[in-house]
């Protein structure tokens, strides 16, 4: 079914106003000034992005004018060949990194920082957790320093942690913890600054496959509860399909948009039923072959 | 007897069961502390042993007994016991000084590279010069007061702080600054949430290093200066009898600023394994 997509261009899925415009300045001024491109009300706009590390010989042009935009509650994945330029993407995407070229806009803001309403949860929960620091005060670390009371305070790390399946842990400390619990808590520490966009940076990619298929689950719990936009990169093709209802598929450096899949399976997703369901083995099928042609001509 | 006390669990004759439970580090440590108690109190003996056998003059060589008897009733007298709070003083002056600009400045220079390259090569002048080879130049300015023997001090102990405090703060995990970023938090909040609690431990350890340290220079000073007051100024004028009283108190007090330094190392050990207990280097080590 999502077969039937176009794959020859990478703005498949972008907005109306600068789909197939390559001059970002005309796309500008058919706009007023300060207001985001793309679909009003678009959780994210990427528009023309482009970043190059480094210049000279050693530059490396990690990704290349990049346009997609993502709607309020959806679940998109970015997938692609290893150095593809993912997680820089993402670090652009949270305002980590100045793209250099081109703007990402955020719930209709141009991104010059870190933009309000955003939670990363990294790939790294050994290196992302504090170790000082107990699980309750890690999950409590965003929002520690905002002028919520402190019952309110409570509130929040509490649901979190309930979310995630950690209650009854909240004295403990990451390293006295496994790692799939580890990273549970770094999600609490996302869900607890109730972000309206959450960006995974391959979140379960040092995790044992049990463990992983009950993080996914998780995520696709919090999503419905939480009303979030998500968006995740992940080097797992099956993961990136059973999670998302969109996945954009990155070409090998410097990245471009190679196709973006609408994902179409039915809801709610089951580890067992939904990955034995032939549309879905049909897409995990269709994005391998993407990622191992590198974003060359399928 | 044995059957009439609520006794221990048996212990079992045979090998250890596969699963018997891992000894509890509190058990270890304790293992570890009687060893080298054991070690201790052998030296000790030895020393007591060589002395009353007349191997070598007790003139040389008091028996250890008589040492630490003279050591403590050394705390009678009042004119020691202001000298041994004269030299506390100094080091607790000089540590809290040495901190309060060591750990500012190490931060600093950890967090921006120009800083670093700035200062570096009159860091490096500097931390070679041997603390107590300042002693006549402090002298002629200051006079043999405090302010001299906390001067040296300071110098001493500023660069194990200011060095580890700038390789703690150097070492932070990029990904924890990025981590609290990530979520909005300011420059500043960084520093304050991330930079500073992990590079805590560190910066103990410094000060446990600068500690030992600090305390040798201000006897070594009180020694050569011959100032006032201080174990050093107390050794220094024993020392002029030269009979065999006065060497027992020479030795003696020497055993004490040994003592004090074991205590104060011991006790800033103690703080890093209770606050710095999450930190691996704490963990492990110590």
């Amino acid at each position: 079914m999502t077969d039937s997509l176009p794959t020859t261009t990478g703005a498949t899925n972008t907005g109306t106003t600068n789909t197939g415009t390559s001059n970002t300045a005309t796309a500008a001024a058919a706009r007023p000034a300060g207001t985001a491109p793309g679909t009003p009300g678009a959780a994210v706009v990427v528009d023309h992005v482009s970043h190059t590390y480094g210049r000279g010989d050693t530059a490396h042009h990690a990704i290349h004018d990049l346009n997609f935009e993502v709607m309020p509650k959806e679940c998109v994945s970015i997938v692609g060949p290893s150095g593809a330029g993912k997680t820089t993407l993402l670090r652009t995407l949270a305002g980590l990194l100045q793209p250099s070229e081109g703007a990402v806009w955020v719930n209709g803001k141009k991104n010059t920082g870190v933009p309000d309403g955003m939670a990363m949860v990294f790939q790294d929960y050994s290196r992302s957790l504090l170790p000082w620091l107990s699980v309750e005060k890690n999950v409590a670390f965003p929002i520690a320093g905002s002028s919520l009371s402190k019952p309110e305070r409570k509130a929040l790390v509490d649901e979190a942690l309930e979310a995630v399946g950690l209650k009854g842990f909240e004295k403990r400390y990451p390293w006295q913890l496994s790692g799939g619990m580890q990273q549970r808590v770094a999600i609490a520490r996302a869900l607890a600054y109730r972000p309206k966009l959450m960006l995974m940076d391959e979140p379960f990619a040092s995790v044992d496959a049990q463990t992983r298929e009950g993080l996914e689950d998780l995520v696709l719990s919090i999503r419905d509860r939480y009303d979030m936009t998500i968006l995740f990169v992940t080097h797992d093709i099956d993961e990136s399909v059973y999670l998302a209802n969109r996945v954009l598929v990155l070409s090998r450096p410097p990245a471009t948009l190679v196709e973006d899949i609408r994902v179409e399976l039915a809801e709610p997703r089951d580890q067992i039923t939904t990955r034995e369901d032939p549309a879905f083995i049909h897409l995990r099928g269709h994005v391998a072959r993407l990622i191992h042609s590198g974003g060359d001509s399928v | 007897m044995a059957i009439a006390t609520p006794a221990p669990p048996a212990p079992t004759t045979g090998p250890t069961p596969p699963h018997a439970p891992k000894k509890p580090r509190s058990t270890a440590r304790r293992n570890a502390v009687l060893r080298g108690l054991a070690g201790v109190v052998g030296l000790i003996l030895l020393l007591e042993i060589v002395s009353r056998s007349g191997l070598v003059n007790t003139n040389f060589l008091p028996p250890f007994s008589s040492v630490l008897w003279k050591a403590i009733t050394l705390w009678g007298d009042e004119v020691f016991r202001a000298d041994v709070l004269s030299t506390l003083l100094t080091y607790v002056y000089g540590m809290l000084i040495a901190c309060a600009i060591a750990i500012p400045v190490g931060v600093v220079l950890g967090m921006f590279r120009p800083a670093y390259r700035g200062a570096r090569a009159i860091v490096e002048l500097m931390r070679p010069i041997p603390p107590v080879a300042l002693v006549p130049l402090v002298l002629l300015v200051l006079g043999a007061g405090l302010e001299m023997k906390l001067v040296i001090v300071v110098f001493a102990a500023i660069w194990p702080i200011m060095f580890n405090t700038l390789y703690g703060v150097h070492d932070v995990d990029p990904y924890a600054k990025e981590m609290a970023r990530s979520f909005g938090v300011s420059r500043f909040g960084v520093i304050r949430r991330v930079v500073i609690p992990s590079a805590a431990p560190f910066v103990v350890t410094g000060i446990r290093i600068a500690s030992s340290i600090a305390l040798i220079v201000v006897i070594t000073v009180e020694l050569i200066a011959g100032g006032a007051q201080g174990i050093g100024a107390f050794i220094s004028r024993e020392r002029a009898f030269s009979d065999a009283e006065s060497y027992l108190a020479v030795l003696a007090a020497t055993v004490t600023a040994g003592l004090l330094g074991l205590v104060i190392n011991l006790g800033i050990g103690w703080l890093e394994r209770r606050f710095f207990g999450w930190d691996a280097t704490a963990r492990g080590g110590a």
